[in-house]
């Protein structure tokens, strides 16, 4: 039971700092006026986070 | 005996599931437009939600049926293409409707759900046949300007409504991307300590056979660990996801296109008119050419 409690604490506080993240973020990218090479940049970032993101999990099963 | 038959196999009017989504549809539509029930804009979302709801629940629930059945149709043969089609239209003229002068909320909230539909339709096609996305993302770029410009209008408040949704796209894109790298770092690191300790293993022990079973057990071990097939299975979770974030990017630009393209006309400036139709014109040219390349 204690466990149970304490897994469920650690998804509330982990889920809960996340959608405290989106919601900065979601607030931070509303201000000023966008265009469309700020919408260009984040489709190259999300495209290059991937790659990264992919190739450092790689190294880390070789490592 | 006779053969099983499998969930793909029946087309699909001849499926319970069809006629129950034609039925939410054509009630969501009739509660949204207010020809039945309270005309006030509760009513309207709460049909708005339903619809998109329903629809996302057939997209996935053929998609999974088909790929069962190994289904390779073309995406805009099948009918959760013109079925998602049918929806964000339905919830474009409500959003005419649901949207009062000035209000934001309501008016995200619109476009919000009218991308639901396309967007499940996009992920969920993804699963049966990859090359398939495409067309996903076109109905996805067809569809979102569509309902951004029928609840933002020709003005001002049409950027104002692009920002709202791209900063909503630019949190879930990180939030996922938090949830999956961490799921996908895990399953490395999972990886990383199988190898390791396979590759620690002591075969100098015993008899020359044992030795050698132990040396091929070893290899195997170390080779299951290096393929590391659960982070390929999380890596095309994050693929797929990182797929319709992009989509949902893509949708924003071609919204500014015909944003630019409302403003031009409402300013009746012709030059810029002609630019924005050339946009238009070049942007469709790629898309046409990226389907040809990928033989949809």
């Amino acid at each position: 039971m204690e466990a149970l409690l304490e897994k469920l604490l650690s998804l509330v506080f982990k889920y809960g700092l996340l959608a405290f993240d989106a919601l900065k973020t979601f607030l931070a990218a509303r201000t000023g006026k966008l265009t469309e090479a700020e919408v260009e940049a984040e489709i190259e970032r999300i495209q290059r986070q991937e790659s990264e993101d992919i190739a450092a999990d790689w190294q880390k099963v070789n490592s | 005996m006779s053969e099983p038959v499998i969930a793909g196999d029946r087309p699909f009017y001849k499926r319970t599931e069809f006629y129950l989504l034609l039925l939410a549809l054509i009630g969501g539509g009739l509660l949204g437009s207010g020809v039945i029930g309270p005309d006030t804009l509760a009513t309207k979302l709460i049909a708005m939600v339903l619809e998109a709801l329903a629809v996302l629940g057939y997209t996935i629930g053929r998609t999974l049926a088909k790929a069962g059945a190994g289904s390779d149709k073309p995406g805009y043969l099948t009918s959760e293409f013109w079925l998602t089609l049918l929806s964000a239209g339905l919830m474009t003229l409500q959003g005419i409707q649901v949207v009062p002068a000035g209000g934001a909320l309501e008016g995200l909230l619109a476009a919000l759900l009218g991308v639901l539909p396309p967007m499940g339709y996009q992920v969920a096609r993804g699963k049966v046949k990859a090359a398939s996305g495409v067309l996903g993302l076109l109905v996805l770029v067809l569809v979102l300007p569509l309902t951004i410009g029928a609840c933002a209008g020709w003005q001002s408040q049409s950027h104002d409504r692009l920002n709202d949704l791209h900063a909503a796209l630019r949190a879930a894109s990180g939030a996922g991307e938090t949830v999956l790298r961490q799921v996908c770092d895990e399953e490395a690191t999972r990886c990383r300590d199988a190898r390791r300790s396979a590759e620690a293993a002591d075969c100098t022990a015993g008899a020359a056979a044992e030795q050698d079973l132990c040396k091929t057990t070893r290899l195997a071990a170390i080779a299951k660990a290096t393929t590391c097939d659960p982070l390929r299975a999380c890596h095309k979770k994050r693929q797929e996801f990182d797929t319709a974030m992009v989509g949902g990017q893509l949708l924003v630009l071609d919204a500014f296109t015909l944003v630019n393209l409302g403003d031009a006309a409402a300013a009746k400036d012709l030059e810029a008119i002609l630019t924005e139709v050339r946009k238009v014109l070049k942007a469709a040219s790629v898309t046409i050419r990226n389907l040809k390349l990928r033989g949809v």
